[in-house]
């Protein structure tokens, strides 16, 4: 049977790119050829570009109240097309329907947020800076940005910028990750019907080098990523190089720490959606448990066990606790980092390297898998795994935990489980990473807040989502006035 | 069948919800006086407005931070009456022991969720369909 090719969306109208360079978009759960993705052309950039360009004159004369009117409506329409929509994101990334359907809860919460914008972009004046003259902040948009999401929310990491940025009076660009663009395709066509002006919104499919040409472009202002980080490095560095606005989020490497007196019955199962949720592909992913003292060996018992039991299979089925993971590549990337794992002398005590679903035989599918007695110095409780592969790193103090936690080079998320506020209050006052949890395994900041990250989990100044992304999509005009 | 996941466990009340509807649609035609066909064709409104409610529970109470696992809940354990029953007693007597195995269903759920806005919706639904128990039980024969 035959598949389709993606489209663009360019000037309000969707565009079948030039190229003759295209990509297979697969089915993770089965292999299955679902779409074809074209790797448009530098030309084909430029015409977007262009386009948006040419479109910011008048779209940023429009009032910000009837900019949040498109976002009310678009709202309305997401509604009605959730459930569609969180299908095309299990099918194509391979998260379960509850995970999809998260994923899905949060982008409309982006456009949620970003439908305040009257508010939320309001400046400030001050009378009589000296006598007789008055001075005020007016926030302004600037232009065309652009946006190079990841694999792993196919859906929703584009909308934690594209809201904010059209309604502050931007135009915009995504770029959906080649792997997986039917979910941004199929948003596209649920957009049309709020009838942006044509030019406002496009989306150009394509690979690096549509990035590139993004990067250097000079009409364009501004980049939001989210990316490995030598990706996340190289789009930064580009960027800022061509004089561009850039906030780039980067790899992870998470630390759950369980404290003696944590509630072992609430833990673990936080524990267990921390690291398995999304097949261990989500950048707040839990990498390594952190057993402080005693609980070393009830937790890691029960942990084992609660793991053993997730039921791994194709996404599409309501029971499925774990789907695969992106590609029969990540597959092959992640099943060398088990086999590194055991030459580094790590004790495996859960191997999902043979883990069968039936019915579901050319998946990429890996299985639960824990190693214990990990040690600092170890890849595999120093790099980025991202799938279902997790370690449990015994230590015997607090202190020793946050040590182990400042020592690798991310700072993307940390956790801690305790019953003591004094623990808690100890570790989100000291552990330098962007998101911190307090008795929840992914703490994935809701959209009226920035999503943090430090170190080399980003690389930039305001973050995504919050009043950072309305930082980010204007510009601050001081005016001083004196009649 | 264990229901482990949140969509698992509204897909199955949304099953439970159609096959209560289906029920009353034909207990509605079976039933004798227009009093109690009032009542069924009642019943029949609110499983469709609770099905209603769940796909808005399933869109909008779901949380990607509290997807964790539920146990102990089994589907099996929650099956309904056969359409068939016969005669006004029959009809109200099996229409009692669905909206019991309903109420009873979300009430189990509620207590094992850790998404806080779908156990209240859960809740409310489960005080529902205890109401309309207690409606029948008003009906039925002495």
């Amino acid at each position: 049977m035959s598949v389709g090719t993606v489209k663009n969306y360019v000037g309000g109208e969707w565009r079948e790119s030039k190229t003759r360079e295209v990509m297979e978009v697969h089915n993770p759960a089965t292999d299955e050829v679902i779409a074809m993705v074209p790797l448009s052309t530098r030309e084909e950039v430029d015409e977007a570009v262009g386009v948006a360009h040419g479109a910011f004159a008048d779209w940023r004369r429009t009032p910000p109240s009837a900019r949040a009117q498109y976002l009310f409506r678009l709202k309305g329409l997401m509604e009605e097309h959730f459930e569609d929509l969180a299908r095309t994101v299990t099918r194509e990334e391979g998260k379960t329907l509850d995970e999809a359907r998260g994923e899905m809860r949060r982008t409309i919460e982006n456009i949620d947020v970003a439908a305040g914008i009257p508010s939320l972009m309001m400046g400030y004046n001050l009378e009589d800076i000296a006598t007789g003259i008055d001075e005020e902040l007016v926030r302004q948009p600037l232009g065309v940005f652009a946006m190079i999401p990841p694999f792993n929310f196919p859906a929703m990491v584009p909308w934690w910028f594209i809201p904010t940025a059209i309604a502050t009076g931007n135009t915009y660009i995504v770029k959906p990750s080649e792997r997986v663009p039917c979910s941004q395709n199929r948003i596209f066509e649920v957009l049309e019907d709020i009838e942006l002006p044509p030019g406002v919104l496009n989306l150009v499919n394509g690979s690096k080098a549509v990035v590139d040409r993004l990067l250097e472009h000079p009409d364009v202002v501004g980049v939001s990523s989210v990316t490995s980080t030598p990706v996340a490095k190289h789009i930064y560095r580009k960027a800022t190089e061509h004089g561009k606005r850039a906030q780039c989020q980067a790899g992870a490497f998470n630390f759950l720490v369980v404290m003696p007196d944590a509630d072992l019955d609430r833990t673990i199962p936080a524990l267990i959606t921390s690291c398995f949720g999304c097949a261990g592909e989500r950048c707040l992913s839990g990498s390594v448990v952190v057993p402080v003292g005693d609980t070393y060996e009830p937790l890691k018992q029960r942990f084992v066990e609660a793991a053993a039991r997730l039921k791994v299979g194709d996404p599409s089925d309501e029971g499925v606790q774990m789907g695969p993971v992106i590609s029969q590549h990540a597959k092959e990337r992640i099943l060398a980092y088990i086999e590194r794992g055991l030459q580094e002398g790590a004790e495996l005590i859960l191997d999902g390297r043979e883990v069968k679903v039936h019915g579901s035989d050319k998946g990429y599918f890996v299985g639960p898998t824990l190693f214990d007695r990990v040690r600092p110095e170890m890849s595999i409780a120093r790099e980025e795994i991202f799938g279902p592969v997790r370690c449990i790193m015994r230590v015997d103090s607090l202190d020793q935990a946050i040590n182990i936690i400042h020592d690798i080079p991310y700072g993307n998320a940390a956790s801690i489980f305790t019953a003591s506020g004094r623990a808690a209050r100890e570790f989100k006052y000291r552990v330098m990473c962007g998101n911190i949890g307090i008795n929840i395994g992914v703490p994935a900041p809701v959209a009226h807040f920035p999503f943090g990250g430090r170190k080399e989990s980003f690389f930039g100044d305001l973050h995504g989502q919050g009043l950072d992304g309305v930082d980010f999509f204007t510009e601050k005009k001081v005016v001083i006035s004196r009649w | 069948m264990e229901l482990t996941k949140f969509g698992a466990l509204v897909q199955f009340a949304l099953e439970l919800e159609q096959g209560a509807a289906a029920f009353y649609n034909e207990a509605e035609k079976q039933a004798g006086g227009d009093s109690l066909k009032a009542v069924f064709s009642s019943l029949l409104s609110d499983c469709r407005k609770n099905a209603q409610r769940l796909e808005r529970i399933r869109r909008e109470d779901v949380n990607e931070m509290l997807l964790e696992s539920v146990h102990g809940i089994h589907g099996e354990t929650y099956s309904m009456p056969e359409v068939s029953a016969a005669g006004t007693g029959g009809l109200v007597a099996a229409a009692k022991v669905t909206e019991e195995t309903l109420a009873r269903y979300y009430r189990d759920i509620v207590s094992k969720l850790s998404l806080p806005d779908a156990a209240r919706s859960f809740s409310r639904l489960a005080d529902s369909h205890a109401r309309n128990e207690a409606r029948l039980a008003d009906l039925a024969p002495q």
